[in-house]
């Protein structure tokens, strides 16, 4: 499952072992993020870092902010003030799309699927810079575009295969179920060569066995080298993929570090754990 | 009848080119552009004014400027301004506001386009509108009224014929797919490298250009435009037949253009007179909007819905497809 399942750039799949992924340089640096929705302070002065080639986790109870701020990073709402520096560039305020043109994908808790359109075409609608999608390539006809078109057929194929959805490529998004429109939305953000995905819930309202299934794509994905930036409720997910998460409650960043270390903290325990 | 039919058949060309720029927009891209009749105004006036000459002071039509151009540089202009056009409502519509929000102010910007060019009458004639527009080759091909509208027809579906390769290589191409996800999803769209607001103004200036065409050659068929031919209700008639024909299908697009500017409008009218003279036009646009109801209750995908788009295993290109026919006849013909 984990071989060539993404084509990461190099610098993204230098590294294998956890030891190497926690000590790589920084991919993402989120510095004093707010994001107030008039009086409302939805995230407050969040800072963090992201290691190349890590998965980190943003976990929390509801409300605290995780998903403003997944929004905030991405680009599809616009923070109050901080800092968002991605690969060497500030991405703090620009829209969504030209995050992912840097090489941030995000993925969607609800409903991210293109419904009218079949599962192959999902995937083949992230293929950046094709050439067949400006005006004149288009225009260029078929002999301009359909080999380069065929070749993402292909890698289109491959993905799909790995993740189990080979046979539905000719199926309408919307004719699936919950989980699998989720395997769609991680097949599609692979398609666009990212260098890090942020995941809203992947797991969310799936049931138990593609929940397992998509565990274990992410965990390809993470050994692959490619780097994830995850909020989910499901923490024995989130501790089997996560070399290091972030606990946000009431719009801050309370804890961080492994989650095992994260269970004993008291303040984590308060906030969010419940006392288990 | 002859002259009926060919008349007919002209409108139903010049209906079936803006329903394709509409579908564009509406269709593959799901913007909502219910100011798309102001864009064949725009092509009509622009393809009219470059007909007709010099306006003359002493003439009974005023217009704020013209020239001789010879076919078929007043229909190109023409697509160059509905182009242009598309380029500034769509830069003040699309960038800041949201889809339902986008309709409404288009609406709008239709209205007052209408009322614009009604009040002033020295810009396009007022509401009077223009007249005697040159017809191309009228004066030099010497044919009779039937001769000239089979010729005239001839160039409509010439113009046609370019416009649905236009289309068709943009309906199939991933500029294509690109539209179809917009239309389906934008906040995804956008969070896989699309940007969405150009890739809706986009649509907004070959949709525009495309209006703009069907315009021009409408008014060089009719020789005659006004505010009121190009009331804001015009362009719900191409949305039904968009609507009824199939949103996302060629195919379908053209035959809601035939089955509703066709029949259905063209039906109402051979209606007998009863009671007030004005009853017609009001069952007219009735029936059409009783008709868009209908479809969009129990049939939204229209009579031809949109092609579900699969690839298959081994062959993608067309000369692939072309080269493994001659083996796929001879299994069938082995079959059969």
């Amino acid at each position: 499952m984990a071989d060539q399942l993404t084509d990461t750039p190099a610098e993204s799949t230098s590294s294998d072992s956890e030891a190497d992924r926690v000590t790589g340089a920084a991919i993402l640096r989120v510095v004093d993020l707010e994001v107030h929705f008039g009086a409302v302070r939805a995230v407050n002065g969040v800072s963090f870092e992201v290691q190349t080639g890590t998965a980190v986790g943003l976990i929390g109870p509801n409300g605290a902010g995780k998903s403003t701020a997944l929004k905030a990073v991405g680009g599809e709402t616009r923070p109050t003030s901080g800092r968002v520096i991605f690969d060497g560039i500030d991405l703090a305020g620009r829209p969504s799309h030209v995050a992912a043109r840097a090489g941030m994908i995000r993925t969607f808790q609800l409903g991210g699927e293109f419904a009218r359109l079949t599962v192959m075409e999902n995937l083949l609608v992230s293929v950046p810079r094709q050439r067949g999608k400006s005006i004149w390539g288009a225009l260029g006809g078929r002999r301009w575009w359909g080999a380069e078109d065929a070749a993402e057929i292909r890698r289109a194929r491959e993905i799909l295969s790995r993740l189990e959805l080979r046979e539905k490529e000719n199926d309408y998004a919307s004719d699936l179920s919950g989980g699998q429109r989720k395997l769609v939305e991680i097949g599609r953000a692979l398609m666009a060569r990212p260098k890090m995905l942020l995941l809203d819930e992947p797991m969310a309202g799936v049931n138990r066995s593609l929940a397992r299934h998509i565990e274990h794509a992410l965990s390809a994905l993470r050994n692959d080298g490619l780097t994830l930036l995850l909020v989910e409720h499901e923490l024995g997910s989130v501790e089997r993929l996560c070399d290091r998460v972030l606990v946000m409650a009431g719009g801050r960043q309370i804890a961080s570090g492994h989650m095992g270390q994260l269970r004993s903290r008291q303040e984590v325990l308060d906030a969010y754990l419940g006392g288990r | 009848m002859a002259y009926y039919l060919l008349t007919l058949a002209v409108y139903v060309v010049v209906g079936v080119i803006a329903c394709w720029g509409l579908n564009l927009q509406f269709g593959d891209t799901g913007v909502l552009n219910f100011a798309y009749i102001l864009f064949v105004a725009a092509g009509a006036y622009t393809a009219s004014i470059l007909s007709l000459g010099h306006p003359n002071s002493s003439s009974y039509q005023h217009y704020f400027w013209g020239a001789h151009m010879p076919w078929p540089i007043p229909w190109l202009a023409a697509a160059v301004v509905g182009g242009l056009l598309g380029l500034l409502v769509g830069l003040l519509v699309l960038r800041r506001l949201r889809g339902d929000y986008q309709a409404m102010v288009l609406l709008v910007v239709s209205i007052m386009g209408s009322y614009i060019v009604s009040a002033d009458p020295g810009f396009l004639n007022g509401g009077v509108g223009l007249a005697l527009i040159p017809q191309p080759f009228k004066g030099v091909l010497h044919l009779s009224q039937v001769g000239y509208e089979v010729f005239y027809l001839a160039l409509a579906l010439l113009a046609a014929a370019v416009v649905f390769e236009v289309v068709r290589r943009i309906h199939i191409s991933p500029l294509g797919r690109v539209l179809r996800a917009v239309r389906e999803n934008e906040a995804a769209a956008a969070a896989v490298g699309h940007n969405v607001a150009a890739v809706k103004l986009l649509v907004m200036v070959i949709g525009g250009a495309i209006a703009a065409l069907a315009g021009a050659i409408e008014v060089q068929f009719i020789a005659a435009w006004a505010p009121a031919g190009w009331d804001y209700t015009e362009t719900f008639g191409l949305f039904a037949a968009v609507i009824v024909g199939g949103r996302g299908n060629l195919g379908g697009v053209a035959l809601g253009a035939l089955l509703v500017q066709g029949l259905f409008l063209e039906g109402t009218v051979l209606l007998p007179n009863i009671g007030n003279p004005a009853l017609i036009g009001a069952i007219q646009w009735m029936s059409l909007g009783a008709l868009i109801l209908i479809f969009l209750y129990f049939r939204p995908q229209g009579v031809l819905p949109e092609r579900r788009r699969t690839y298959s295993s081994d062959i993608t290109t067309r000369r692939n497809r072309m080269a493994a026919l001659p083996a796929a006849l001879t299994r069938r013909s082995a079959r059969g």
